[in-house]
């Protein structure tokens, strides 16, 4: 054999970047094994992958492992090559083969490798055989069409990845240019705005048709207008460069106001004539408010401590009157003196005031940032400073205060005593923080409608296949009543078909109407004495009769006794769950109900062996609009909307309900409910 | 006679069609899947094939594509329905090959139209 270099590291990152990796049987895939068994006629077929150390069998049909050891297996030869390699006995010329020992009894073995659109060889399509023999030329084109077709549903999935990152990327940016405080503006090459975010229509207050379109320049003052726009030429005039230019102008409002802000510019380049130009516009309006009134403060404080630094006079007028807070604060950081400003805003009298130090009265977390400017005004670095800092109160309440801070030195230059002032700002700061907390909540608010939208429009799709499925009978049936004689018996079976098919529309309309109702709280329960074993025994008889393939037991606890519930609400939960038991198992088999009296409770299994639910189904298969879909399930008819509905009812009784399974091996339903109505009325949901 | 071959997953749609295509005037033979359709369609090569899409084993694309592929079945009409109202399968059916599409639920008048040009009057 010759050795054939494989791009090992391109090749796994293939592997997983088709995400294929994991063991789920997929339908598309099962058919091309099932299809290479019986067009080659061979017991077996396996569709595997091959990473690092392991090939995976991502479908086999004829075998019960899913896995061998890559090395030295016939797999890792087959994918080496780009043609088929046939083993006619391999029993005889590769005794050691992992193969030969994981499947006793393989003579011939048949394998051509798959290789994925970028072009990496990641797994190998074979046929095995208990008996050795040969492909002629008309079999082997027959399995490299089947590896064709294998290599197309490859090629989905490596199509589907990328919609995936596509669609996360739209739904990324979308997140981010509704839910930034900036406005944010793409402008095009001619200078003209092509979109905008819903911040910039609110900050300009106008409409986003106003805008889009217009040129960039008219949301600036006329005065700033040049700047921009030899800016934006700059810009497009140097494609390839990444551009970044920020500068302070005045923007202009759609009522004429004008107001300051931030505007950044940044190019992107996206081809050789495309650049993409994005303007992030920042409301300077507060800060700018924030910087007067601090500058303003400042500018008082250095006032006083000059007036107080040439005359002996601390007790300016200005000092007690203010209806800022005012306090003297010594060397080593005791409160000299306070005015009935700052003593108000504190919630403690001066005369506690005083025999305190500054942070006694200093949040915890503000401790270090308190001192830090303090010794920077005393050591002379800044004459003054100020900070936001959280205060602490009598009653031990944080509370928000502008902290101003300047100096008053002794004649050798020490520091004497410090001039503060402090202002109210605690208002402003919980408002901020309101504002953070309710964009949070409204980014969440955008997910949650994004996931339920998609649920949505696919239940859309589901309901909408079930209800016109139940329409065809309906209006085919009658329309051939009244088309033609038919015998009476005929007759008789028409009605009994669109009668039918006619409760099949309305039991799926009634399971919507009550799932809405309960959801949204309107629906009470009809609490009154209940025989739970009673309606166990009663549902799984109506069902045993249903159904000839399944076979019913109950193991029902006689201590259940009676509870307080509401039975018909009850009835709808078991009946839905022995329902889906025997819709699940479409091959027949057992269904078990049980009950049983945990102390104060009432614990019911419903077990089947059916299908089964694979593990990533298991956290949302009792959320609306969730039904499991996967190829060999998705013909079994319904709404999705029985397990949601059994979930409403079973926790508006304060119970709980869950499920176990096994894929394959069957699932067990189990709910729990309290002997007696809960003292506490508890919601539905959360 | 002409004898139309149907595959549909529900039982009453096979039922409503069985009388329909009596009604109009045809044989038929009634299958669940495109897989036991190919196998009848082999056995005995139907006039005309009427399939759901969304069926279990074998959907009715796959079948078309199928039936295409085989020399003796080639050129036997199909035309496919759906209950469902995805897009796709509006814009698929032309390119598996089929002859026609009709959306859930078909009337017997409907049916007997495009029956009766699809088999060349």
């Amino acid at each position: 054999m010759q050795p054939i270099s494989l791009d090992e590291a391109g090749r796994l990152e293939s592997l997983q970047r088709l995400g294929l990796g994991g063991a789920a049987p997929e339908e598309r895939f099962d058919r091309i094994t099932r299809l290479a068994a019986r067009n080659l006629d061979v017991p077996i077929a396996v569709l595997g992958l091959v990473d690092r150390e392991t090939v995976h069998f991502k479908s086999a049909c004829g075998v019960s492992i899913r896995q061998l050891p890559r090395t030295g297996s016939l797999f890792d030869v087959a994918l080496l090559m780009r043609r088929a390699l046939v083993v006619e006995d391999a029993a005889s010329s590769q005794p050691d083969d992992p193969l030969i020992a994981a499947v006793p009894g393989v003579r011939f073995f048949a394998g051509q490798s798959l290789t994925e659109p970028a072009g990496h060889r990641i797994g190998v399509l074979a046929v095995m055989d208990h008996r050795p023999r040969t492909l002629n030329e008309e079999e082997l084109q027959q399995l490299s069409d089947l590896v064709a077709l294998a290599e197309r549903e490859l090629g989905r999935s490596a199509f589907d990845r990328l919609l995936d990152d596509y669609r996360q990327g739209m739904a990324w940016t979308r997140a981010v240019m509704d839910n930034v405080a900036e406005a944010l503006l793409t402008i095009d090459q001619l200078g003209r705005i092509q979109s905008i975010n819903l911040a910039c229509a609110q900050m300009f207050v106008r409409r986003a048709g106003e805008l889009v379109g217009a040129d960039v320049g008219s949301v600036l003052a006329p005065e700033d207008r040049p700047r921009l726009e030899a800016d934006i030429r700059r810009a497009l005039s140097r494609p390839g460069e990444s551009i970044r230019v920020v500068h302070e102008c005045t923007g202009l409002k759609g009522n004429g106001a004008r107001f300051p802000i931030e505007v950044s510019l940044g190019g992107s380049w996206l081809s050789e004539q495309d650049t993409l130009l994005v303007a992030v516009i920042r409301d300077l309006t507060v800060r700018k408010e924030e910087e007067r009134r601090r500058q303003e403060q400042e500018a008082i404080v250095r006032r006083q401590a000059e007036a107080l630094r040439s005359s002996e006079l601390r007790h300016a007028a200005v000092f007690s009157h203010s209806p800022i807070g005012v306090a003297l604060i010594g060397s080593e950081g005791r409160i000299l003196e306070v005015n009935e400003a700052l003593a108000r805003f504190l919630e403690h009298p001066a005369e506690w005031l005083i025999q305190h130090t500054n942070l006694d009265v200093t949040h915890p977390d503000d401790l270090a940032t308190t001192l830090a400017g303090y010794a920077a005004v005393a050591s002379r670095k800044t004459d003054v400073f100020s900070v936001e800092k959280r205060f602490l109160t009598a009653a031990a309440e944080q509370k928000w205060g502008l902290l101003t801070v300047a100096g008053v030195f002794r004649p050798d230059g020490q520091i004497d005593y410090f001039v503060t002032m402090v202002e109210d700002i605690n208002d402003r700061k919980l408002a901020e923080d309101r504002l953070v907390e309710a964009l949070a909540q409204q980014r969440r608010a955008i997910e949650e409608l994004d996931r339920t939208s998609n649920a949505k429009s696919y239940f859309v799709s589901l309901v909408g296949h079930e209800f016109r499925t139940a329409l065809t009978g309906i209006m085919g049936f009658s329309e051939l009543l009244g088309a033609q004689q038919f015998s009476p018996e005929e007759v008789r079976e028409f009605a009994n078909e669109i009668h039918a098919e006619g409760q099949r529309l309305t039991r799926m309309v009634s399971e919507m109407l009550d799932l809405d109702r309960m959801e949204s709280g309107r629906m009470q329960l009809n609490y009154g004495p209940t025989d739970l074993n009673r309606i166990l025994a009663e549902v799984v008889d109506r069902f045993a009769t249903s159904s000839e393939r399944h076979r019913v037991a109950t193991e029902l606890d006689h201590r259940v006794g009676t509870i307080e519930a509401d039975a018909d609400k009850l009835t709808q939960v078991v009946s839905n769950l022995v329902s889906n038991a025997i819709k699940y198992s479409p091959n027949g088999g057992l269904i078990k109900t049980t009950s049983i009296r945990e102390g104060d409770t009432i614990v019911v299994r419903i077990q089947d062996q059916g299908l089964g639910i694979p593990s990533e189904a298991m956290e949302t298969i009792f959320e609306r609009y969730a039904r499991h879909e996967s190829k060999d399930r998705e013909f079994i008819a319904g709404t999705g909307l029985g397990l949601p509905l059994v979930r409403q009812i079973v926790e508006m009784h304060g119970g709980r309900v869950w499920a176990e399974s096994e894929l394959g091996k069957g699932s067990t339903f189990s709910f729990v409910v309290p002997v007696s109505r809960p003292e506490r009325r508890i919601r539905a949901r959360d | 006679m002409k004898r139309i071959l149907v595959a549909d997953d529900d039982a009453t749609i096979r039922r409503l069609m069985e009388v329909f295509l009596r009604t109009l005037g045809y044989d038929s033979t009634i299958v669940a899947d495109g897989a036991q359709a190919l196998e009848a369609a082999h056995n005995q090569p139907p006039d005309l094939v009427i399939s759901d899409i969304h069926m279990p084993v074998l959907g009715g694309l796959e079948l078309t594509q199928r039936l295409r592929a085989d020399e003796r079945l080639a050129k036997v009409p199909i035309l496919l329905f759906s209950a469902s109202i995805s897009q796709s399968d509006e814009t698929r059916w032309r390119d598996v090959g089929a002859d026609g599409f009709v959306v859930k639920p078909p009337t017997l008048a409907g049916l007997r139209e495009t029956l009766a040009s699809m088999l060349g009057g």
